[in-house]
């Protein structure tokens, strides 16, 4: 089980989306950090081959995905950021139809559908229009679809954007069950989703891969590098213009920080361990994270 | 592949749409439509068969004497008609012969004729000395080609236009192009059931005309005559130079239309395929349908331009009229080999067929994207 990308590069006109991105995949949880417009989300869909690349190849066991076609496609799932639907079908037979497009038999097809509606708590809500359901139960569709197929490949793109915080808790955990012996492909910008979940973390900057290894190695990297410390409103101000400020957290009068530094500050303060929500934080800055177009 | 077609005939078949449209057709229909009187058959029966001399004399006696049509009883009414039709019979007897003459006037001044052989002998099989009361026939063959492919060709768009585009429109395309069978399989059970829907469609309009002009004339027995009448004696098949009677026409109409109509659908399914929005799919699918009529029915450009004349019998709307194929002898010559007008139609609706399924087919393995 292993999936290749190979120097892959894709632009849209004249802008470089994805440039030269060289990647390997063996089962795992394997998660894409980037600001939007990083390119997180044209990735998986060149690995999900709705999208096709301006240079590179992408491999499965050593085929190329666009040659492989059907036997490719057999062992995909694919969790989009936005779950389509059609607005008049309710969820049970718009599963038995992501059935009948997946190869499933309809006899088999039943029996999937319930099992996976089941595992997704929405077997309840079969008979409602997917239109009529909340946000976290699309998404919820979105997961039970993309595993009708049992897929060795699951590719979940910002699959918790939108989503409030106990059912991003509860989709975590589902994620968690379902990653064992698959290769589990999952972009956010949401860091702490990943915690305690994920194998390796890649961080993608501007198409390229900034960093990219198992995530206590990543966050190895900020050691000595991040820095609590307790200011007042005053002294806030102040540095927020002179330091790269990551959380920022309210207690009564005072304001606690995390900086991001090389080296020692000249203010009190102390080192802690990094999260991956510094992670993200410090390889994207306050600019980066907004002044960047979505693709 | 069963269980796909099965979706997307569940999928084309619960657009509410389809129903909303033939419904109002039926209605604009209904309540635009006449009574036919078919009392005069009563009379036109005593003369059904071979028109004789005699007859065409009396035919000629009875018209000399009538003065003032209006003041004849129903009874003269309904025999001045017969003996009217017996003349346009042959009448239209003498034109065939007088474009014989002329054809062979011009097979003997050129020297490769093969083509005007093949009309001559064509036109020479032509007998309109055959009277019958054929006007309910004529109602259902004109209905074909003024309305009825009309509400063909807008089920088609209605029921196509969304058919691939509105998976994009509603993200779904995200699944389908990602699933196993989503580029290659949907496409051949989109196309399958395409063609279901154009017989349903097809099936659906000739049934629905069948019953409304029957339904609408004093007695439907008596729609059962006529079908054996030469095609000529509608006026504007007068100088066609096919011998075929209204029943021949009529089965050679649907065949044709049904043809003509599976291709306009499966060009229909390629829009929807290729464009990401169905309103634009839904825009340019009606452009193709109406354009056609726009340029030569409402504006009669192909009177102004030769090249306008001689193409729009090719534009899928004019093939699925049909009418316009059998009113003059045209054929493509290829060598000693010439192919009329209403067969060659038939191969390039064929041709079409295969060219935008391929295309179909091609477009979702190869290009399509999100």
């Amino acid at each position: 089980m292993h999936l290749n990308v190979q120097s892959l590069s894709k632009n849209y006109k004249h802008e470089v989306v994805l440039d030269n991105i060289n990647l390997d995949f063996t089962p795992g949880v394997y998660s894409f950090l980037g600001a939007n417009g990083s390119g997180k989300t044209t990735l998986m869909r060149l690995i999900t081959t709705v999208l096709k690349p301006s240079q590179g190849h992408i491999k499965w066991n050593g085929h190329d995905i666009y040659q492989l076609g059907e036997k490719y496609r057999d062992i995909l799932g694919y969790v989009p950021q936005h779950v389509g639907y059609y607005p008049n079908m309710k969820v049970q037979p718009f599963l038995e139809y992501i059935a009948a497009l997946k190869g499933i038999s309809r006899e088999d097809a039943k029996e999937k559908v319930e099992y996976w509606l089941k595992q997704v708590n929405l077997y309840d809500q079969r008979k409602k229009k997917i239109g009529k359901l909340s946000g976290g139960m699309k998404q919820r569709v979105g997961i039970a679809q993309a595993m009708l197929n049992d897929p060795q490949i699951l590719v979940l793109d910002e699959p918790t954007a939108g989503l409030d915080p106990k059912e991003r808790i509860r989709f975590r955990s589902l994620i968690a069950n379902l990653s064992i012996d698959r290769i589990v492909l999952y972009t956010t910008h949401i860091a702490s989703d990943l915690e305690g979940l994920t194998d390796y973390v890649c961080i993608l900057k501007r198409g390229k891969v900034e960093k990219m290894g198992r995530p206590k190695d990543v966050l190895s990297e900020l050691d000595g590098r991040v820095w609590e410390v307790e200011v007042n409103q005053n002294q806030l101000e102040e540095l927020l213009t002179s330091h790269h400020i990551g959380a920022i957290e309210k207690h009564g009068g005072q304001v606690k920080l995390r900086i991001y530094s090389d080296y020692p500050l000249s203010i009190p303060c102390r080192a802690v361990e990094a999260t991956l929500e510094d992670i993200y934080l410090y390889y994207f800055g306050e600019g980066e994270l907004y002044d960047v177009e979505s693709h | 592949m069963w269980n796909l077609i099965r979706w997307e005939l569940r999928h084309l078949f619960s657009q509410k749409s389809i129903y909303l449209l033939l419904g109002l057709f039926v209605f604009f229909i209904i309540i635009s439509s006449n009574f036919i009187d078919t009392s005069q058959k009563i009379v036109a029966d005593k003369y059904k068969g071979t028109i004789t001399e005699q007859e065409l004399v009396e035919a000629q006696e009875f018209s000399s004497k009538i003065t003032d049509p209006w003041s004849l009883t129903n009874e003269e009414a309904y025999l001045y008609y017969t003996y009217e039709e017996l003349q346009i019979g042959a009448n239209l007897q003498r034109i065939q012969e007088e474009i014989i003459a002329e054809k062979k006037v011009e097979y003997e001044a050129t020297s490769n004729s093969s083509r005007l052989e093949k009309e001559i002998n064509l036109r020479s099989d032509v007998n309109t000395l055959y009277y019958s009361y054929y006007h309910i026939p004529l109602q259902v063959v004109d209905f074909m080609s003024t309305l009825g492919f009309v509400i063909i060709g807008g089920l088609l768009l209605v029921g196509i236009f969304g058919m691939v585009s509105r998976d994009d429109s509603t993200l779904v395309s995200q699944y389908t192009l990602t699933s196993r069978f989503g580029r290659t399989r949907l496409m051949t059970a989109k196309l399958f059931v395409v063609t279901i829907y154009t017989i349903v469609c097809t099936c659906v309009i000739t049934i629905m005309n069948w019953i409304f002009q029957y339904s609408r004339s004093n007695y439907w027995q008596h729609g059962l005559d006529g079908w054996e009448v030469p095609i000529h004696y509608f006026f504007k098949f007068m100088y066609s130079p096919y011998p075929i009677t209204f029943m021949q026409y009529h089965l050679i109409q649907l065949g044709i239309l049904f043809i003509s109509s599976l291709a306009l659908a499966v060009l229909f399914l390629f829009v929807s395929t290729v464009t990401k929005k169905p309103i634009v799919s839904l825009i340019i699918g009606g452009a193709i349908f109406t354009m056609p009529l726009f340029i030569v029915s409402f504006f009669s450009l192909h009177d102004r331009y030769e090249w306008v004349n001689q193409a729009y019998t090719f534009t899928l709307p004019y093939m699925m009229k049909v009418d316009s194929l059998f009113m003059e002898f045209r054929a493509l010559s290829i060598g000693e080999l010439h192919i009329v007008l209403p067969i060659l139609v038939i191969y390039l609706a064929l041709l079409l067929i295969i060219l935008f399924s391929f295309a179909t087919h091609w477009y979702m393995q190869k290009v399509k994207v999100i």
